[in-house]
């Protein structure tokens, strides 16, 4: 297990470094120039030369150059470099927006856990019923419902019509309370959760459903145990072992769906941090907040392998 | 059951308990004959734009051509009897004075591209020869059932789909979708480009509402009399128009406002002032209904989503094709060879999987978007494409990997064959049916994809409408206009949706686990 973890890590390392090459050179091939905001007309030709040579993009650098610098700074001083657009630290920036992404991200993923795993238990329970159909149908719909459009219908409904969540933002203006916060949470982390709670009940459902058909359920019935009991105390311990891994699956998936969501709400987390760094041509941003989503991905994957040998003695690592 | 003694025309005569298929028939039929009835101006004018009438040389040519092919399969099947049949058809086609039946298109030269209307047109056209053949199948197969034993396993298949209601449901949908897409520039209303005059309409009609217009359409701007009605600029507007040197303000303009109801054409006096002096004038007007209300920028709506599933239905399904290609190879490749090659691309794929792939779309796009002023529908497909081939690869690599240790391989190896036919020929079609299943389900969430791009500003652009970027529009008027937002969506659903279930019935049907 400890020669698994420790592979697993170092080529988790590799995965990283290629994506960071990735991302370096897609930003840099990029044509568009990140200085053009600092162009006006108190500004002279010469001035702009100059930040263009303090930033490393003096005419005598090349992208391997900036590359070279990049990854030297990343790997000796930990340093993630500076934003140009912003002009501040990557990793002050990133401070700020990782933690806000990460509490949208746990608040969804509880929620998917709740929602998914007792719809998948109920209509796995009263399997062929009419709620068994109608959670397969909704699952289904919500599925193939497009994230944004989801989030804006919820929008519309909660926050335009009825009033009774807050559109935007992390926080009212004037109020930082917690109960605040959570109200601010709701929209964004139950759109990014519903979407994941219909594959989890999908797959909650059928794994209950292979489980019920085993041998130690029918002695467990033969035994006169009541069906609450049957589920709950026998069935269920095996059933939730596979949703676990999924776990590792969905993170890449709400990394993506961060980005839409945290736009729709105006969210300052991560996916909207990557969408002005876009839209700004500012490389490091890019490369930096690649760099971390990539990593919990990477991390998420191997947790979840991990849990799953750890809660199932059947499964070995090699 | 009463025997049916009827004669369908492209089908034949039929005495036999037909009910099913010939409901179908004269389904189709009445859908046709509506469409070409209710929409026959457009029709007209689709006709006079894709066919070219100013040059009459083209109609020649293709008759010419039409000519030469019949002849051509009547010799090889023998069918002279049927030739001279279509021959005088046609011939009674071609002396109908055309010129003169199309002549007075309605139709902008902006809206009506050719080749859209060339697509239409077409389709219109074959569409009946469709559902004839369809129809003469379903009586084939009534009259001369099938035997299980005789049939291939695609065909088992595609019988057990055929039979799964949740499929049909689906696949009626996606055929009605790939329909509309099809016959956009005949079914939709109105240009989904055309922009309200500049000041005329100030915000986004709700659904059913009806703006009365002044003067033609035809240089894409609409003139509106009466609506939300701003006493200085839009009025101004107005008498600019009518009399294009004189300029009077006007202080009222007597027109329609909210709830007034006018016929659908006629003339409406508009009165005012001209320094100080009352004045009136005649002006004539009709009347246009937005179905589904327009969008933020005033363009109709109904016709936005028309036009927008084009672009929704194409790139899902192009993109799926591009990335099963790509991945179909890589997986083969590597499973089939193995070793380092295997070890190298699986590297390659796990790189770019833990990659987050809207990320990755966002970054190339940007790349793209500025190295060019305009990003063309064909380069957002080859995006989606070139990034969506990493889970068909890992899936056809696992499938290669077993098939490879199977005994027909051993036997193309000592046959001597090379490696690319080994893999190409018999490797590659013997995982053929989880691929089939995969790239259905893929589709819809490349339409997902697509229309989160559009939606983020970074996939199709406007005015080109599509799904995508019609919510993205929505977005900007939530508060005040709901429909903007909704319509396009619930569109996104729907195909999506019908997509999953098509494959979720592949599925059960190719697989042959499931199967009793």
């Amino acid at each position: 297990m400890f020669a698994f973890v420790v592979r697993r890590l170092i080529w988790g390392v590799f995965i990283v470094l290629g994506v960071i090459v990735l991302a370096f050179f897609a930003v840099e091939a990029a044509p568009g120039d990140p200085f053009a905001h600092l162009e006006s007309p108190k500004m002279t030709k010469e001035d702009l030369a100059l930040i263009k040579e303090k930033w490393g993009y003096g005419p005598d650098k090349t992208t391997m150059d900036r590359f070279g610098i990049y990854i030297k700074r990343l790997v000796l001083e930990q340093d993630l470099g500076d934003s140009i657009a912003q002009g501040r630290p990557v990793s002050q920036i990133l401070s700020t927006a990782i933690p806000n992404t990460l509490k949208l991200t746990v608040a969804a993923l509880i929620l998917d856990l709740l929602l998914g795993i007792s719809l998948g238990v109920i209509q796995a329970f009263k399997q062929h019923s009419w709620l068994d159909r109608i959670g397969t149908f909704g699952s289904l719909f919500l599925y193939s419902m497009p994230g944004f459009w989801l989030a804006l219908m919820l929008a519309l409904i909660f926050a335009v019509t009825l009033g009774w969540l807050p559109r935007h933002g992390i926080n009212s203006p004037g109020e930082s309370g917690f109960g605040d916060y959570l109200k601010h949470l709701i929209l964004p982390a139950f759109t990014l959760g519903v979407a994941a709670a219909a594959y989890t009940a999908r797959f909650q459902r059928s794994a209950l459903l292979e489980v019920i058909r085993q041998d130690y359920i029918r002695t467990a019935r033969a035994k006169g145990l009541s069906e609450t009991k049957v589920i709950w105390k026998h069935a269920m311990k095996n059933a939730l072992l596979p949703t676990i891994t999924l776990f590792g699956l969905y993170l890449p998936f709400l990394m993506s769906g961060t980005i839409i969501i945290e736009s729709i709400f105006a969210w300052p987390g991560m996916g909207l941090a990557s969408i002005q760094a876009i839209n700004a041509r500012d490389p490091q941003v890019v490369t930096a907040i690649t760099i971390v989503a990539t990593t919990m991905v990477v991390l998420g994957s191997l947790i979840a392998d991990i849990l799953y040998a750890v809660v199932d003695p059947r499964v070995r690592l090699s | 059951m009463r025997a049916v003694d009827w004669l369908l025309p492209g089908v034949g005569h039929v005495r036999h308990g037909f009910r099913r298929e010939a409901r179908k028939y004269f389904l189709f039929m009445a859908i046709w004959l509506a469409i070409v009835i209710l929409r026959w101006e457009r029709v007209r004018s689709i006709a006079h734009v894709a066919l070219g009438w100013q040059k009459p040389g083209l109609f020649w040519w293709s008759l010419g051509v039409a000519f030469v092919g019949s002849a051509f399969w009547a010799w090889r099947n023998g069918a002279w009897r049927t030739l001279s049949g279509f021959w005088a058809v046609a011939l009674g086609v071609a002396f109908v004075p055309w010129e003169r039946v199309l002549a007075g298109s309605t139709l902008s030269a902006s809206w009506a591209a050719a080749d859209e209307s060339w697509i239409a047109l077409r389709f219109l056209l074959a569409w009946p020869l469709l559902w004839m053949w369809g129809a003469r199948r379903g009586l084939d197969r009534l009259l001369n059932p099938p035997s299980r034993e005789a049939q291939t396993p695609w065909q088992i298949a595609m019988g057990m789909l055929r039979r799964n209601g949740r499929a049909s449901i689906g696949l009626r949908v996606l055929g009605l979708a790939y329909m509309i897409a099809f016959l956009a520039p005949v079914l939709a209303p109105y240009d989904p480009e055309r922009l309200p005059r500049a000041g005329t309409v100030l915000k986004a009609l709700a659904p059913v509402s009806t703006v009365y217009v002044i003067g033609d359409t035809r240089d894409g701007e609409v003139y509106c009399l009466g609506f939300e009605i701003d006493p200085d600029d839009s009025t101004k507007l107005l008498l600019d128009r009518m009399s294009s040197t004189k300029k009077i303000p006007l202080t009222r303009v007597g027109g329609p406002r909210k709830g007034w109801k006018l016929p659908a054409t006629g003339v409406r006096t508009v009165t005012g002032t001209r320094g100080g002096d009352p004045f009136a004038v005649e002006v004539p007007y009709r009347a246009e209904t937005f179905p589904l209300g327009t969008d933020d920028l005033g363009r109709d709506l109904m016709s936005g989503l028309i036009y927008g599933s084009r672009i929704s239905l194409s790139i899902g399904f192009v993109a799926m094709v591009i990335a099963v290609v790509i991945g179909a190879i890589v997986g083969t490749v590597a499973g089939y060879l193995g070793g380092w090659v295997d070890f190298g691309l699986m590297r390659v794929v796990d790189i770019l999987m833990s990659f987050p792939r809207l990320l990755l779309l966002m970054l190339i796009y940007a790349g793209y978007a500025a190295a060019k002023e305009e990003v063309s529908i064909f380069v957002i497909v080859a995006i989606l494409g070139a990034t969506g081939w990493m889970g068909i690869s890992r899936l056809v690599r696992a499938q290669i990997l077993s098939l490879r240790e199977q005994d027909f391989t051993m036997a193309a190896r000592a046959l001597g064959l090379t490696q690319r036919r080994i893999m190409f020929r018999h490797l590659l079609p013997n995982s053929m049916a989880p691929l089939i299943v995969d790239s259905t389900l893929r589709v819809g969430n490349t339409i997902l994809l697509e229309a989160a791009l559009s939606f983020l500003g970074m996939g199709v652009q406007k005015p080109t409408p599509s799904w995508g970027n019609i919510v993205n529009g929505g977005q900007q008027v939530l508060a005040d206009a709901w429909w903007v937002a909704t319509f396009p969506g619930l569109c996104i659903v729907f195909v999506v949706v019908s997509f999953n279930l098509v494959g979720d019935a592949l599925r059960d049907a190719l697989d042959p686990k499931l199967r009793e």
